[in-house]
């Protein structure tokens, strides 16, 4: 994804298609919910929940909400891009609620509120989702690092290589049953380090 | 719980020991690993499983959570148009049923897209009554204009000569004539050939300074 930063002639237009939201022509928010869609869905719904299905509801009910809510939205020469996070946060609070894992994402959401006042919030929405994406992506790779070579790399091949089970299975001299069993085991070993690294820090909430 | 022991689905994994990985697996985790391992299958190639079983969800969201931090993910131009369209439809009919259920109080400053029609609709028997006004109007008006103009020289009257067949609009009978069965897909011909006598007339009348 790139970045660029938010030229004043987008955020004027960003303003300008607000104010007629807030006049009422709501559809005049079409423009902004088809920009911001990708990067809400990409780095902040989907990482979080782990689940395309409930990650596009998500969404969904994010951008309805922005769209009903448009008035409480006070212009602040800044993008809207942070005032969509915060609602697709919250809507992610809701769906883990009261699950058995909620009370460690509860902890996990808290943590990460705070973020939403930080000066970030002036940058393009563009570069505030490469910065999520990347804050993510340490946290991630430094569970990988501590995790034994095996699990690594049997998630490395592929979870992220995309390697088929065969091909994995061949590189590592192991059976196609030996491999699934190893990267079985490898995402719990991830889910547990995960966990154990980063007790109330800002992640990705299956995680 | 013994090793070979179902995972039960309120378990949280993290509450779980992991093996080492060179442990040898009973038959019971060998057939979790498939069954987990047919799930990544699907994820990995795009189509994500709608229902997934408890004992595996955790995980199977951790893998996905995990992807979608370390893989570009697209979200497909023809959903996202979608989800957009959903959800604005959604805010409208959320706003819309504010405004009725709030008759009382104060109305939201926003008027919603869909009660436009409403309000066309309740403007439609004005702009009848003030239409029907303006047409009795007119009326009355060139009914006291004939009256005045009942004492002046009464109006002349012009004779028009009759225009010569070419010129008027007529059946294309006598130009196509009856048609062969066997020159039935011959359209084309067909239409030239009113295309041309039509032409004809119009040459005529123009080329004899009269107007189209």
């Amino acid at each position: 994804m790139v970045s660029e930063p938010a030229s004043e002639l987008a955020l004027e237009a960003e303003e300008r298609l607000i104010r007629q939201a807030q006049g009422g022509h709501l559809d005049a928010m079409r423009p902004l919910l088809e920009r911001y869609a990708p990067p809400l869905y990409a780095t902040v719904i989907l990482p979080r929940l782990g689940n395309a299905v409930s990650a596009e509801e998500v969404l969904r009910d994010t951008l309805a909400t922005a769209v009903e809510k448009i008035d409480r939205f006070t212009w602040q020469g800044k993008t809207i891009y942070p005032w969509l996070r915060q609602i697709a946060i919250n809507k992610i609070f809701d769906v883990h609620r009261g699950t058995k894992r909620a009370r460690r994402l509860v902890d996990a959401i808290s943590a990460e509120l705070p973020t939403e006042t930080s000066p970030e919030d002036s940058a393009d929405a563009l570069l505030i989702a490469d910065q999520e994406r990347a804050r993510h992506r340490v946290q991630i790779e430094a569970t990988l690092g501590a995790m034994p070579e095996r699990y690594r790399t049997a998630i490395e091949l592929r979870l992220i290589g995309e390697l088929s089970r065969d091909e994995c299975a061949r590189r590592l001299q192991i059976t196609i049953g030996a491999f699934d069993v190893l990267l079985h085991r490898a995402v719990k070993s991830f889910r547990k380090c995960f966990a154990e690294a980063n007790p109330s820090e800002s992640s990705p909430s299956p995680l | 719980m013994r090793p070979d022991e179902p995972t039960p689905p309120d378990l949280d994994d993290d509450d779980l020991d992991v093996p080492e990985p060179d442990a040898v697996a009973d038959a019971s985790e060998r057939a979790r690993a498939k069954a987990f391992a047919e799930l990544i299958d699907k994820v990995v190639s795009g189509r994500p499983p709608a229902a997934v079983p408890s004992e595996a969800q955790a995980l199977l969201e951790t893998a996905t959570a995990l992807r979608a931090t370390m893989r570009p993910v697209e979200l497909g131009a023809a959903r996202r148009a979608s989800i957009v369209e959903a959800a604005l439809a959604t805010a409208i009919d959320r706003r819309g049923g504010r405004i009725g259920a709030s008759v009382s109080g104060s109305l939201p400053a926003v008027v919603p897209i869909t009660a436009a029609p409403r309000r066309r609709a309740a403007r439609a028997p004005w702009i009848v009554a003030a239409v029907t006004t303006l047409v009795a109007a007119a009326a009355v008006t060139l009914w006291l204009r004939d009256r005045s103009d009942r004492g002046g020289p009464a109006p002349t009257t012009t004779a028009v000569a009759p225009l010569p067949i070419e010129q008027t609009s007529r059946p294309a009978d006598d130009v196509v004539g009856r048609i062969p069965r066997e020159r039935a897909g011959a359209a084309l011909d067909r239409i030239d050939a009113i295309y041309a006598d039509r032409l004809n007339g119009y040459r005529e009348r123009t080329m004899a300074g009269g107007t189209r």
